[in-house]
């Protein structure tokens, strides 16, 4: 078990926002109600039909990626995918972004006080985000902006979750800013902000990414040691689970890895809460 | 390893006429596809289709699988001349052909789609998407639908696909999409 912004979790293992699709076709390799939670991907007030192909391209050790935020709003995703994923069981996570303070606002408000909806997941650090025309949060007062407006409409009991971008120059003082605004716990990183061939805005995740993602979690935990972080980026296995587990993170969240092999976050989370024999053949267990 | 992932090519009930129209590499899975729609009655005829001989899947095999078949290269040097585009009207007509089957690039589904609800058959249509995950999970393979009741979506080719009625893919909107991406528009 383990108890992230107030919330009693299965596992530390969740999946990242945008890698688990509605969470049915996820739903086929392994009960979502034995990940520490599904995070569903980025939704808007409107439905959005994404951004022109190539979407995602593989460089070395990532994607570069550039979904431009695809997703059936507010309304087609209470009509249909909420109520599904709460029957799992599953513990759900709804990332938002909006183009204005009232339409975070709305988003707070009706997701809040949905049933099933255990938090609000702010998706601060959008790395096409000029592109797609969500609230422009580079300036942490932006951003701190957002996570007030947006913690002021949920109810009591429903936590925010400030997703950072893996900025290892800024993380700090960015974490700082919105937990003051009201956040109960961040989540670092999204994919770091990168482009396509054609120079298209592109966000690149996946292993390449790893490294980055873990100084920020680290430098998280020796400047601001109260803080409740999240760590996501480039997790394939439960050696890497664990990395950022010991750097300080209450949870981790696994995406592109999903898109390799769909069964990574039951396997990472059966491995960390069974323990198994890693490379050297011994067996090692996780309290 | 995982699978079958996806939605194939659906079968009718009924022993009906069937046109089955492959380009390039694409053509393969229409092979097997001719032998199980004989299994079950139907009439099979065949367009195969390539920019040259060499890379014209077997006419020969073609011919073993099919009661008509017509070969087009667009430098016409074996069979007709041309693209699909030039001869699907008049092979629907004359196989009075109730079902279209097409696999190939997506100007010639296109086309192979059009020809079909002009011609008033039902078109089967295998959209080749580079698939990032093939899950369903990522959403990198956006094909643009008309859903029911006539509202715009966005299908994925993967777990939606890869076979979609063609007369529900919004081909131009797809068209408009992929001209960032040569290699798949060509
Ligand atoms: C295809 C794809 C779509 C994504 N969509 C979203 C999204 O909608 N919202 C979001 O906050 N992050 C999104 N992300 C970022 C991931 O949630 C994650 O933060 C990032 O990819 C780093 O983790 P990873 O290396 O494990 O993927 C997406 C990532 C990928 C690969």
């Amino acid at each position: 078990m383990t108890d992230l912004a107030g919330l009693r979790l299965a596992s530390p293992v969740l999946v990242a926002s945008g890698c688990g699709g509605t969470g049915r076709e996820l739903a086929a390799y392994g009960p979502l109600a034995e990940l520490g939670g599904f995070v569903t991907r980025t939704l808007t007030l409107n439905a959005r039909p994404g951004g022109p192909q190539p979407r995602i391209l593989e460089t070395p050790s990532g994607l570069v990626h550039a979904v431009g935020l695809q997703n059936p709003g507010l309304e087609g995703f209470l009509a249909t995918e909420l109520p599904w994923l709460a029957q799992q069981g599953a513990r759900i996570i709804v990332s938002i972004a909006g183009s204005s303070l009232g339409e975070y606002a709305e988003l707070a408000r009706r997701l809040g006080g949905s049933p099933g909806v255990s938090a609000i997941e702010v998706n601060l650090s959008s790395p096409d985000a000029p592109t797609t025309g969500v609230f422009d949060v580079r300036e942490p007062f932006h951003a701190a902006s957002v996570v007030a407006a947006v913690h002021r409409d949920l109810p009591r009991g429903v936590p925010v979750l400030a997703k950072l971008r893996a900025d290892v120059v800024r993380v700090v003082e960015s974490a700082r800013t919105v937990l003051d605004a009201g956040a109960a716990a961040v989540v670092v990183g999204n994919a770091l902000p990168a482009a396509m061939p054609d120079g298209r805005q592109a966000g690149l995740s996946g292993p390449a990414i790893l490294p980055v993602a873990l100084r920020c979690v680290a430098d998280l935990r020796a400047e601001l040691p109260d803080a409740e972080v999240v760590g996501v980026g480039g997790i394939t296995t439960a050696e890497d689970a664990r990395s950022f587990l010991a750097a300080g993170a209450t949870a981790v969240q696994i995406g592109t890895a999903l898109l390799h092999d769909p069964t990574t976050a039951a396997r990472v989370a059966a491995e960390l809460r069974d323990g198994v024999p890693l490379h050297t053949g011994t067996s090692t267990s996780t309290d | 390893m995982t699978g079958p992932l996806g939605r194939p090519f659906a079968l009718p009930k009924e022993p009906v006429s069937c046109v089955l129209v492959g380009e390039g590499y694409a053509a393969a899975p229409l092979f097997p596809l001719a032998e199980r729609l004989r299994e079950r009655g139907c009439t099979v005829t065949l367009v195969v289709a390539g920019p040259d001989e060499a890379h014209l899947l077997s006419a020969l095999e073609a011919r073993r699988s099919a009661r008509a078949v017509t070969v087009v290269t667009e430098d016409g040097s074996v069979g007709r001349r041309g693209l699909v585009a030039d001869v699907i009207a008049e092979v629907l007509t004359k196989a009075a052909a109730e079902v279209v089957y097409a696999a190939g690039p997506v100007p010639t589904l296109h086309a192979v789609a059009a020809a079909a609800e002009a011609h008033g058959a039902w078109s089967q249509t295998a959209l080749e998407r580079p698939l990032t995950c093939a899950t369903g999970l990522c959403h990198g393979c956006a094909v643009p639908v008309v859903g029911e009741a006539g509202i715009s979506r966005t299908a994925r080719a993967c777990v939606d696909g890869p076979v979609l009625r063609g007369d529900r893919v919004r081909w131009t909107d797809l068209r408009t999409d992929l001209s960032a991406e040569p290699e798949a528009a060509r």
